[in-house]
């Protein structure tokens, strides 16, 4: 029961400020951003090709990797900023035993990436359908596809806002976490690829392919937990380090 | 009831050394003072108790147990220690998050914003309020879980003085109903008005402890041109001396009349003899003055005799 208190604790301090609407707000200019490039955008031939068939929509709006670079600071954010305003002391005081209050944090950071996720893909996929009938397309994903890219891009929403929470924890300073996310993100895995081709696969914008239906090497179930592998190792690091630090 | 005790504790941070074989009682029922310059180890000393920080040695338990053994700790303890608010989260959703996290009913939400009168600003962000809110909202949120001990750091910081009557008429009330009360400040004169019991550190290391009444009666000051030849006269008749500035004596363990008489039967002349005692502020900087802790003429007051006093 006390995990449980302390979850609701954790979301209500997610939804009482205005991160959420900041993080929403980006959401939003993406789509709106997707929505203006199916308008106008063309391919290098001037075509439309980018948007004439069901896979190449699907890949348009395969919003998964957008998802855990956003969730990702949104859990850095929201990590982080325990630390720098001292509102971790009285969440550790409710739970001296700190593994619950930080599994608490997790959990809570979890679905709000989870959501972060869902709502963006949703998000960008109505900003196609929006746009579309500017062009000579139709929509032709089918339902079964748009589920899949929903669910992928809420899936590694909340793996990444894991693997952000997880560095924030670390980290406890938010400039840190936040360039700690999007080093893991952004930076580390372009570099790891070129270092070592094979990682390909192992990267956040192949693995959002295999999870949306659009392609990749590895299989669906390798994909999934490669991605709660993206978060799990952070989140586990952060966990064993808050249990020993002194809170300062 | 839930007596606080340290016991030889002793903290370092590299090496700097915040608390240094510290041991001392905080007893229920009592308002205990507790005093000392800015890194004196006073904050360290409550985190730890709180199970915030670990101790490299010794012990701090909260009714013989650690903070984190507790079964209902966030009910048990009531804690101010530092800002610990988001300057953009209004100050009910503030004691809301903190009630979700204890189980607490929302309805005790809206009765200690109204105790701590800070029902009329309760929906506008923490990080807009004075000072004297934010201690408010703080207090506030100790109060919550009706908790029967209150470990509070500088808690009238910033109040007016209205809030710090009324911060002292509360923690009286409490400590009077049986709670422990704990309080650190460098508010000397709110102390002095408030605490029953100090407990003064400098240095990481104890400086006294005891009745702040006792402590205040230190003793006689006994100014001589002969301090050596009367600290043995007076020695021998069972005082306590200690050696104070050039010329000065403190004596403790007899009176101030058996004082002169010793002088004068064995010849020596007398410049003062006068009562030593003072305000807790002339107190609190003779036992901070210096680098090395006091030997002080008083002795810490046993609990028995704490008991006694209640």
């Amino acid at each position: 029961m006390t995990w449980l208190r302390l979850v609701r604790a954790e979301l209500r301090k997610l939804t009482t400020t205005k991160i959420p609407w900041g993080f929403l707000a980006v959401l939003v200019l993406l789509s709106a951003v997707t929505a203006a490039a199916v308008s106008w955008g063309t391919d290098a031939d001037g075509s439309k090709g980018f948007i004439s068939t069901a896979e190449d929509q699907r890949s348009l709006t395969a919003f998964g990797a957008n998802a855990m670079i956003i969730a990702g600071l949104f859990g850095a954010i929201a990590v982080s900023r325990e630390y720098g305003h001292g509102t971790v002391v009285p969440t550790f005081l409710a739970a001296p035993r700190r593994y619950q209050a930080v599994l608490a944090q997790y959990t809570a950071v979890l679905v709000g990436g989870a959501v972060l996720g869902l709502v963006g893909a949703g998000l960008t996929a109505a900003g196609l359908a929006a746009a579309l009938p500017t062009t000579s397309h139709g929509f032709l994903m089918s339902a079964g596809a748009v589920i899949q890219v929903l669910a992928a891009s809420t899936f590694m929403g909340a793996a990444g806002a894991v693997l952000g929470a997880g560095i924030g924890a670390t980290v406890r300073n938010m400039g840190g976490a936040v360039t700690g996310a999007v080093l893991a993100l952004l930076v580390i895995p372009p570099l790891a690829v070129q270092l070592v081709p094979e990682a390909i696969s192992w990267v956040p914008g192949a693995l959002v392919h295999v999870l949306s239906g659009v392609g990749g090497e590895i299989g669906m179930l390798t994909a999934v937990l490669v991605v709660a592998l993206w978060g799990l190792v952070p989140a586990v690091i952060g966990l064993a380090l808050v249990q020993k630090r002194d809170i300062v | 009831m839930y007596p606080l005790n340290v016991d030889h504790l002793s903290k370092s941070y590299g090496d700097d050394v915040a608390v240094d074989d510290l041991s001392f009682t905080v007893e229920p029922g009592r308002v205990t003072g507790f005093l000392g310059p800015n890194g004196a180890g006073k904050s360290t000393t409550m985190k730890i108790l709180l199970d915030l920080a670990s101790a490299d040695q010794g012990s701090a338990t909260i009714g013989g147990t650690r903070y984190r053994e507790l079964r209902d700790p966030a009910r048990t303890v009531g804690v101010i220690l530092e800002h610990a608010y988001h300057p953009a989260r209004s100050g009910r959703n503030h004691l809301r998050i903190l009630a979700d996290a204890t189980g607490i009913p929302h309805s005790r939400v809206d009765e200690m914003l109204e105790l701590v009168g800070l029902a009329h600003a309760s929906d506008r962000a923490a990080g807009a309020y004075s000072l004297g809110m934010r201690q408010r909202l703080g207090l506030a949120g100790a109060l919550l879980g009706d908790p029967p001990v209150l470990v509070l750091d500088e808690p009238g910081n910033g109040l007016d003085p209205q809030g710090i009557r009324e911060l002292r008429d509360l923690l009286r009330a409490r400590a009077a109903n049986g709670s422990t009360v704990f309080v650190s400040s460098h508010l000397l004169a709110e102390v002095e008005h408030l605490a029953d019991e100090v407990v003064v550190v400098h240095k990481g290391r104890l400086v006294t402890s005891g009745a702040l009444a006792d402590l205040q009666e230190a003793g006689t000051l006994v100014r001589t041109p002969s301090p050596d030849p009367l600290r043995h006269v007076l020695e021998s008749a069972g005082a306590t001396v200690q050696i104070r500035e050039r010329g000065a004596l403190l004596v403790s363990g007899v009176s101030t009349s058996d004082i002169g008489d010793q002088a004068w039967a064995a010849g020596i002349a007398l410049h003062e003899l006068s009562p030593e005692s003072g305000s807790l502020e002339d107190l609190f900087l003779r036992w901070t003055a210096d680098s090395k802790p006091h030997v002080l003429p008083f002795q810490p007051v046993a609990p028995e005799r704490q008991v006694a006093q209640r």
